[in-house]
């Protein structure tokens, strides 16, 4: 018992910064980051047993993650859903809440900018989101991405070209939008 | 400004992000919820135990009544046997 807590605790120290990081980089905010990790680490310790080594535990982490990021994002969508269609909060917090940025991870100089390219990003596909965040953010490898979304190499650089050129269409007209202004 | 400008100032500006760490309280509230999670595994285990001891007793009880009121085929045959066996 002491020594499974011990392991827990080693691959907490291990991978805390790891997994707040990537949970930041799709939620750009420090709040949800931190219930994300959480839950991360919730299920780690729950489903450790289950673990069968086929691959490495840095990718079962980042799978458990990016999955716990795409569900919080689809919840938290669906409650917006509720917002606009259903009666509205009274707690205006909350809603505020869901387009909040708070990335600490980003100079104060670039936050105007950054804030400008992630509201693009989120608008990507749930893939081609993955792989951007993984490839220019976590700095990873396509093979390296690939084995986290348990597709093809060429997959991911496909992924990845279309991500790229989304981003491009999509700042060409906020540019225009700037223009005007 | 023209747009390339615009462009590249835009999608540099996550360059050189830095790797932000979580607070320091966050393993003490994730062990919490663990441990809370165990504590709660454990009380419904308890229960479920529980309420299958009661379900056994109740139809022990039953069976044990049952077959002490009631006599049995063998009882009753060997009663009307005995009844009908009379001397001539």
């Amino acid at each position: 018992m002491a020594k499974i807590k011990q392991d827990f605790e080693d691959i907490y120290n291990q991978y805390n910064i790891l997994v707040y990081n990537v949970a930041l980089n799709y939620l750009q905010n420090t709040e949800d980051a931190e219930e994300i990790t959480q839950d991360v680490f919730v299920q780690i310790n729950e489903s450790f047993s289950k673990f069968n080594e086929q691959s490495a535990l840095k990718t079962w982490i980042y799978r458990i993650t990016i999955n716990k990021c795409l569900d919080f994002i689809k919840h938290k969508n669906s409650k917006k859903r509720f917002f606009i269609f259903g009666k509205k909060s009274n707690n205006e917090r909350e809603l505020n809440n869901i387009t909040n940025f708070d990335h600490p991870g980003i100079t104060l100089e670039n936050k105007e900018n950054a804030i400008i390219l992630f509201e693009i990003i989120n608008k990507l596909s749930e893939n081609q989101k993955t792989a951007f965040l993984l490839s220019k953010l976590d700095g990873l490898s396509n093979p390296e991405v690939a084995q986290i979304m348990t597709v093809s190499i060429s997959a991911v650089e496909s992924l990845l070209f279309r991500a790229k050129t989304t981003l491009r269409e999509n700042l060409s007209a906020k540019f225009e939008n700037y223009r005007k202004k | 400004m023209n747009e390339e400008v615009f462009i590249c100032q835009v999608y540099n500006s996550i360059r050189g992000i830095t790797k932000a760490t979580p607070s320091n309280l966050l393993f003490f509230k994730i062990e919490n919820i663990i441990n809370r999670k165990t504590n709660l595994a454990k009380k419904w285990i308890w229960t479920a135990a529980a309420g299958l001891l009661i379900l056994v007793l109740l139809n022990c009880t039953i069976v044990f009544n049952f077959a002490s009121n009631n006599p049995s085929d063998v009882e009753l045959l060997a009663k009307s046997i005995q009844n009908h066996n009379e001397l001539y």
